[in-house]
Formats: structure tokens, C-alpha cells, sequence
């Protein structure tokens, strides 16, 4: 639904009360948070299983570390393939005449040859800047010499022909064999740290007339590696950030709101005392038989207003019980919901006669219609609900109350040919606090709050609420509610 | 001396000035306690009925009842809250009271209708 459950709920707990009140829900397995408020001081405890935070902690570095070893692996398998292949193709580009007519010395410096194999070496060089060194390599008296490269004469890295490269190891020299198809190594030699890819380069009768071969930096090829390790895990990392700030805006919402529906029910609450006794002193003033007609008007009015407030003061209370969750299952009784349905219908009945709305029952609620819950709470309910369709109904039109029995559930229905619900805002109107576009540009005041509570009691009840636009212009509210056994 | 009828607790004076005459209208004898002490006092002297305030000054009321319970007083008892706070109902039921009534949701008359009735309740 878009809100996030905190994993534990709040408590409220007052010094007035010798019995205090906490009510917990089942533990999020490896952190939860308490919030607890005493006379306005907040106070979060965090409680982590440890062992199982150090187990999630340990899985993941060890999955890093795996996965690290295993990234550094294929990407060296797949560079040396992609080298090995490399020097191949370069392999086809010579001609294995003009090798064999290298002498391997000084002499070939004019040899049109060796001018021309150097020639397409420096070619390579120039759009290969990736490879070091591209060279040529012979066999000469059981040594392996260079019989050309790719740098040019003032480099210092440049290697006349007939060099021996005396580092040469067993493998390359195995590279000559006639069945040898690529040398690949990674060595270590007066020039540097290199992978080094070698292909043969065969004359008709199949015997290797030289290798070509070409050299990689191993250190840039590693630090390629690592940069792009680290992008990965870097980006891994934002996200899971991101992942994390989310989490924690939405629990800061919800910890939000339970705040303020705390302090909501905390000021209702000592508003109950005061308002009580003006209740109770109108009520022993309307019962005074001296009052004249007009006298007993007016009290009523002030009655009916003081009701009103004391309402308010019960839909904040609840709100911030039902969060807490302290009405519990086990304390619902079996009632007759039609007199808490009709109690709520009187109810609205003057805000809807002044502007003219007609609420049209049309189930008989002379007869039983069993509910398992608290039929304050409910008459809470039905009464938010009819009054919000009172209030966004133009005048003049109707309001509908529908029932269905439905064996273990009963469906009442509220319909209003009121201003609607757009699509987009029907899953967060019992969000809390939010109040649909259309609402608030309506000019009707109201806080987005009732839904919310409406919700959190029907959940209560184990029951369900939706909300769907009328076919013709308006809006139902279908409930369902356990039925209490008859 | 004939047993009170009907005991109210409750430090709120302007409540029992007003519910002790509903209740007397009624054809009940009605006694008035206004702290916890005084009223633990005449609870054991075991009326036909108690009226008991959840909160007595910062003492419960649930608790005065079980203390007389502890010493064998029978008195059916209905609690009067103004809290929604429903584990007292909890607490309230463990000692066998089962009425338990907001204060803020029913006026006077209600409250004595409903004490009134408890009583003959006890009588039959």
C-alpha cells in the first residue's frame, strides 16, 4: 500500500496511570525499533539480534570477496583470449618469404625485407596503442632473438635485429614446435611487467618461421581491472545507499505520524475531563423542568455541539489506539450493528438536511445484522464515512446505504454522488493525511486523517475496505466486516 | 445500620453532586466517598453496589477494588473511565467487573439508569 509498517508499534505510557500501557508486535528479525513517549519525551531504543546482524554482516563480505575473485578471473580468461587472438590475426598479415630471407644482424637494416616487415610493425604500433610492443621473434643457433619491432631506432626500448632475448623462457621456446599454436605469459623482464600473446608464423611446409608477438602493460591491464571493479561496486553501493535513504524517509513518515497521532491523543485526552463535566452539567440543566422552551433550545444546541467535541476527542484517541493496537480481538463482542449503523445515520442526518441530502438506507434496520467487534468504534466508522459523503455531495443529491449478507462476511456499502475519487489517490486517501486533489480544491475542510482511522479500525475488525467511483459521477465505499455468529 | 445501597468513589465533587440525586430518585440510599482511602473504607463495609472512578487523585481504582476483593468483599462493581485506555478493561475484568463505562460517551441519567438497574439486578 505504500506505507511502511514500522516493525514495532509505539507505546503510550502516562505517570497519571498506576497500570501502563505497551503493546508490541512481532519483532522485525534482525532490527526493531521502540519508540516510546512519556509525558512528551520521546525515546527510540534499537534492539538488533546481534548474532543474526553479524551473520548477514559476515555473508556479505564473504559473497564480496567471492564474487571479487571471480570477476578478476574471468575478465584475465577473457583478455588473454582476446590477446592470443590478436597476435593470430596479425600472424596472416606477414609474409613468410620475406622472414625467411631475415638474417637476423645488422645487414637486414637494408634488406628491403626487414624494411618492409618493420614498416608494417610500426603500423600495428601506431593503431594498436594498446599493445606495448609488437616485435618478431626467431630462432638463431638454439637462441630466441628479435628479428624486428615496432619501436623506431631513438626509442631505448628499441631492439636491434639478431637481439637475444635471453630471458626467454622454456614455454616460448616450446612456442617454435610445430604443433604450438600460442604462447601466452605473463612475465617479468628488463622492460617491465607484461602479458605477452605470441602466434606462429609458418612457412608452406608448416614449420614456424618466427613469432609474432605482442605485449600488454600487465599493471594498466590490472588497474583497468580495478577502476572497473570498483565503478561496479561503487554503483552497487549508491544504490543500496539509495535503497537505505528510502527505507529511512518512509520509516521517519511513519514514526511521523505516529508522533503526532500521539500527541493527537495525548491533547484529546485532556480535553475529555473538561468537556465531561460541561456534558454533565448540560444534561442536568436540560433536565430542568423550569426551563423555558427557548432556555431548553439552547441547551440543547450547546449539548449538541459539546457531543460533537467529545467525538472529536474519541476519533483521536482511537486513532492513536489502533495504532497501538490495544483493542484487542479477544475484547470484541458479538452486537447488532443495526442500531450503530442507525445511531450513525441520526447522527448525520442534520448535516445532510441542511444542505438538503437525502441518506437512503435501503437495508431494514429494524432487523439484526450480527457484527463481531466494538460498536463504538464501528459507529465511528460509518458515521466518518457518511459524513465525508455528506460533505463533498453537491446539494439536493442522495446518499446510499447498502447491505449484503454474505455468509461470513457482511458488505455494507456507502455511496454519495459527491465530487469523487481519481484513480490515482483511491489507495492513499487512508494513508493519512492525504486528501485527493479534487478535495482540497473543493473548499470542504478536513485533514485526510478520518480515513486513515477508519481503515485501522475496520483492519481491526478483520475486515476490509476499497473504494471505487460510482458508475454515474460519485464514489462507493464497500466494506466487509466479520458476521458475528446468530 | 441498614447497608448503603449504591457507594460512589470519585474525587470529582462536581460528578457525585450530580449523580448521587439521579440515583436517589431512583429509590436508592447513596454514599459518597471522594479519596481512595475513604473509599476502600466504606467499600468493605460492602454495599449492594459500587460506582468506582478508574482514578482516584494518582491512585487506581481497579486496585481499591482488588484490595477489598483480597479481603472478601462481594460488591459488584462498575467502573466509570474517561480514558479509552482499554487495559484497564482488562485489568477490570480480572477482578470480575464487567460495567465499565465512559464517562465522556453517556450523561448522568444513562449512568444512573444503568447503576439502577444493576442493583435490582443484585436484589432478585
Amino acid at each position: 500500500m505504500g506505507r511502511l509498517e514500522l516493525p514495532c508499534l509505539s507505546t503510550y505510557a502516562s505517570e497519571t496511570y498506576a497500570v501502563t500501557n505497551y503493546a508490541t508486535c512481532p519483532r522485525a528479525p534482525i532490527v526493531s525499533v521502540v519508540i516510546s513517549s512519556r509525558n512528551d519525551r520521546y525515546t527510540i531504543r534499537v534492539h538488533t539480534s546481534r548474532i543474526l546482524l553479524a551473520i548477514l554482516v559476515a555473508a556479505v563480505l564473504t559473497i564480496g570477496a567471492l564474487s571479487f575473485w571471480y570477476l578478476d578471473n574471468t575478465s584475465n580468461t577473457q583478455e588473454y583470449e582476446r590477446l592470443i587472438m590478436r597476435a593470430q590475426s596479425f600472424a596472416i598479415l606477414f609474409d613468410p618469404n620475406a622472414i625467411q630471407q631475415l638474417s637476423a644482424n645488422e645487414s637486414d637494416l637494408f634488406n628491403p625485407n626487414y624494411v618492409r616487415i618493420k614498416n608494417q610493425l610500426l603500423s600495428l604500433g601506431t593503431t594498436n596503442s594498446d599493445l606495448e610492443f609488437i616485435y618478431l621473434m626467431g630462432m638463431r643457433n638454439n637462441n630466441i632473438v628479435f628479428l624486428a619491432d615496432s619501436e623506431t631506432a631513438e626509442s631505448p626500448d628499441y631492439s636491434p635485429p639478431g637481439q637475444i632475448y635471453s630471458e626467454a623462457s622454456e614455454e616460448l621456446t616450446q612456442g617454435f614446435n610445430r604443433d604450438s599454436t600460442y604462447v601466452l605469459e605473463i612475465t617479468e623482464d628488463r622492460w617491465g611487467e607484461w602479458i605477452s600473446a605470441l602466434a606462429p608464423i609458418r612457412d608452406t611446409n608448416g614449420n614456424t618461421l618466427a613469432l609474432i608477438g605482442i605485449d600488454k602493460n600487465a599493471q594498466l591491464h590490472r588497474i583497468q581491472f580495478y577502476i572497473q571493479a570498483g565503478l561496479l561496486f561503487l554503483g552497487v553501493a549508491l544504490i543500496l545507499l539509495l535503497i537505505g535513504l528510502l527505507q529511512h524517509v518512509r520509516m521517519r513518515e511513519s514514526e511521523f505520524l505516529v508522533e503526532k497521532t500521539d500527541f493527537l491523543a495525548a491533547a484529546a485526552h485532556e480535553l475529555r475531563a473538561p468537556l465531561t463535566s460541561i456534558r454533565w452539567v448540560l444534561s442536568k440543566l436540560r433536565n430542568d423542568e423550569s426551563l423555558s422552551p427557548s432556555a431548553r433550545t439552547t441547551a440543547d444546541e450547546i449539548y449538541d455541539r459539546v457531543r460533537g467535541l467529545i467525538d472529536l476527542t474519541n476519533t483521536f484517541l482511537l486513532s492513536a489506539s489502533t495504532d497501538h493496537g490495544i483493542v484487542r480481538p479477544e475484547e470484541m463482542k458479538v452486537i447488532d450493528s443495526a442500531p450503530t449503523i442507525a445511531e450513525a445515520v441520526r447522527h448525520t442526518a442534520a448535516l445532510a438536511m441542511s444542505k438538503k441530502i437525502k441518506i437512503d438506507v435501503t437495508f431494514p434496520l429494524n432487523e439484526r445484522f450480527v457484527l463481531r467487534g466494538d460498536p463504538d468504534r464501528l459507529r465511528l466508522v460509518f458515521e466518518n464515512l457518511l459524513s465525508n459523503a455528506v460533505k463533498y455531495s453537491p446539494e439536493g443529491s442522495t446518499i446510499t446505504l447498502g447491505h449484503e449478507d454474505r455468509g461470513a462476511m457482511r458488505i455494507f456499502t456507502v455511496r454519495d454522488q459527491g465530487i469523487g475519487i481519481p484513480k490515482e489517490d483511491r489507495d492513499k486517501i487512508f494513508s493519512g493525511y492525504h486528501r485527493a486533489k479534487n478535495a482540497k480544491s473543493s473548499g470542504v475542510l478536513g485533514s485526510g486523517f478520518g480515513l486513515y482511522m477508519v481503515k485501522k479500525i475496520i483492519d481491526l475488525h478483520g475486515g476490509t475496505i476499497t473504494v471505487e467511483a460510482a458508475p454515474d459521477r460519485g464514489t462507493i465505499f464497500v466494506i466487509s466486516l466479520p458476521a458475528g455468529a446468530q | 445500620m441498614a447497608k448503603t445501597d449504591i457507594l460512589i468513589i470519585d474525587d470529582d465533587s462536581a460528578m457525585t453532586d450530580i449523580l448521587k440525586p439521579l440515583l436517589e430518585r431512583g429509590n436508592a440510599t447513596v454514599a459518597v466517598a471522594h479519596s481512595y482511602d475513604e473509599g476502600l473504607k466504606a467499600l468493605k463495609e460492602e454495599p449492594h453496589l459500587a460506582i468506582v472512578d478508574v482514578m482516584l487523585a494518582e491512585r487506581s481504582g481497579i486496585s481499591l477494588i482488588a484490595e477489598a476483593r483480597k479481603e472478601g468483599v462481594k460488591t459488584p462493581c462498575i467502573i466509570l473511565s474517561n480514558s479509552m485506555q482499554t487495559d484497564h478493561v482488562a485489568d477490570a475484568i480480572e477482578i470480575g467487573v464487567t460495567t465499565f463505562l465512559q464517562k465522556a460517551d453517556h450523561d448522568p441519567e444513562d449512568i444512573a439508569h444503568i447503576a439502577l438497574e444493576r442493583l435490582r439486578a443484585t436484589q432478585e
